[in-house]
């Protein structure tokens, strides 16, 4: 069975004030990251997952995420 | 010893020669540049998408006959890679395999790395938003930190003198963390790791997909069935599947083939029953890595 974990982003801002996916996440496949590698001292930081072959599909996340940001497809 | 120690040992363990932790080897590699490149990009090399394999899910590509298995040797390809000396593509991790090695081992290599600094773990940060200093940074490293203001940690940063990173890891040992140390690019040496499963990235890449970012240790934990009071001290110690407690036998099993050789085992032992033997001591073991 093939997962796909769908962020959607008008939903979910800045994760580093929630960052509740990541927290819950069993085997920990979300993971925050800056768009903009340009700058060595980013300011925007988004979600998104990898790995996502070993989702257990838990359902965890979409529990969790106070935005109801989060899909499983 | 493992085929990097034959390369980069000069007659000894290849994290243990001096001479891959001198300047002279970073700058003959280029290791600057390169530790900015990757470290700056972290996450993105974690996500990205390399010849069709995309880091979202690999097992669903590696898994297909015959093209998993081509994917495979040539994702591991790049890890091995010695050249050019300089110039490696970090986003492909070229030259940046690592290794689990037991805390004896790792405070060796903390006599001999200057300066050791402390900084964010990358993969922590990335998977759990933790910013969790336990990774202690080397020479080119720790040089180029300044430059990547996200893994430096709250408190600023932290120069370690021998004698506190050798105690730094042994709290590390206790808290149940697998010590690795990584080239950064070979063979230069440019930090050693306190990982745990599931936030490492390394290890998720060995051991769920089997590619060889990490190779297994030079030891192969042994158990000394005269000295084992069955305890089960070490029950909860091992990250990697390899230790059960044999109810049996009233002592723990440990599957060789599949120790990777940390030692959490064995310093968790109150009475000194596991001892970590030399991989090649075991005629069939020797070339599992
Ligand atoms: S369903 Fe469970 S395993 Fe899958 S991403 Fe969500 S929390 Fe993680
Ligand atoms: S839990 Fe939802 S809102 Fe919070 S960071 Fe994750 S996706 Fe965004
Ligand atoms: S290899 Fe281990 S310690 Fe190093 S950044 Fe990754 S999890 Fe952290
Ligand atoms: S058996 Fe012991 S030495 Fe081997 S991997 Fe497990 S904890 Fe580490
Ligand atoms: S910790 Fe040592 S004495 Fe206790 S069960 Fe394990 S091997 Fe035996």
């Amino acid at each position: 069975m093939k997962t796909d974990i769908i962020v959607d982003y008008r939903k979910c801002g800045d994760p580093r004030e929630c960052k509740k996916c990541l927290k819950v996440c069993p085997p920990a496949l979300f993971i925050m990251y800056p768009p903009d590698y340009k700058s060595n001292d980013p300011d925007e930081w988004r979600v998104d997952v990898a790995f996502t072959d070993l989702c257990t599909r838990c359902g965890d996340c979409v529990r969790d995420c106070p935005r109801g940001a989060i899909r499983l497809k | 010893m493992c085929e990097w120690c034959y390369r980069h040992g000069a007659g000894q363990k290849w994290y243990l020669n001096s001479r891959n932790y001198l300047r002279e080897t970073a700058l003959e590699v280029g290791a600057h540049d390169y530790i900015f490149e990757l470290w700056k990009q972290f996450e993105k090399v974690y996500l990205q998408r390399i010849y069709g394999i995309s880091m979202r899910g690999p097992g669903y590509k590696f898994n297909t006959p015959v093209v998993g298995g081509a994917l495979k040797w040539y994702v591991n390809s790049w890890f091995k890679k010695e050249k050019p000396l300089k110039g490696r593509n970090a986003r492909r991790a070229e030259g940046h395999p690592g290794q689990v090695v037991p805390l004896e081992d790792a405070k060796k290599i903390l006599k001999l790395a200057d300066p050791i600094l402390r900084v964010n773990c990358a993969c922590r940060k990335m998977t759990r938003g933790v910013n969790d200093p336990c990774c202690l940074a080397f020479g080119a490293l720790a040089e180029m930190v300044p430059k990547l203001p996200r893994y430096i940690p709250e408190r600023g940063m932290e120069p370690l003198h021998i004698d506190e990173a050798q105690a730094f890891v042994e709290e590390m040992n206790e808290a149940g963390r697998v010590n690795t140390v990584w080239f950064g690019p070979m063979p230069y040496i440019a930090a050693l790791c306190s990982c745990q499963q599931p936030e490492c990235a390394a290890t998720r890449l060995r051991t769920s997909y089997g590619l060889q970012f990490l190779y297994k240790g030079e030891y192969v934990a042994k158990v000394d069935s005269s000295k084992c009071d069955g305890c089960q001290a070490c029950a909860s110690r091992c990250q990697f599947g390899a230790l059960t407690f044999n109810s049996l036998m009233n002592r723990p099993f440990i599957d060789g083939w599949k120790c990777f050789g940390c030692g959490l085992c064995s310093t968790a032992c109150p009475q000194g029953a596991i001892g970590m033997a030399d991989r090649v001591s075991f005629p069939a073991l020797k070339g599992v890595w």
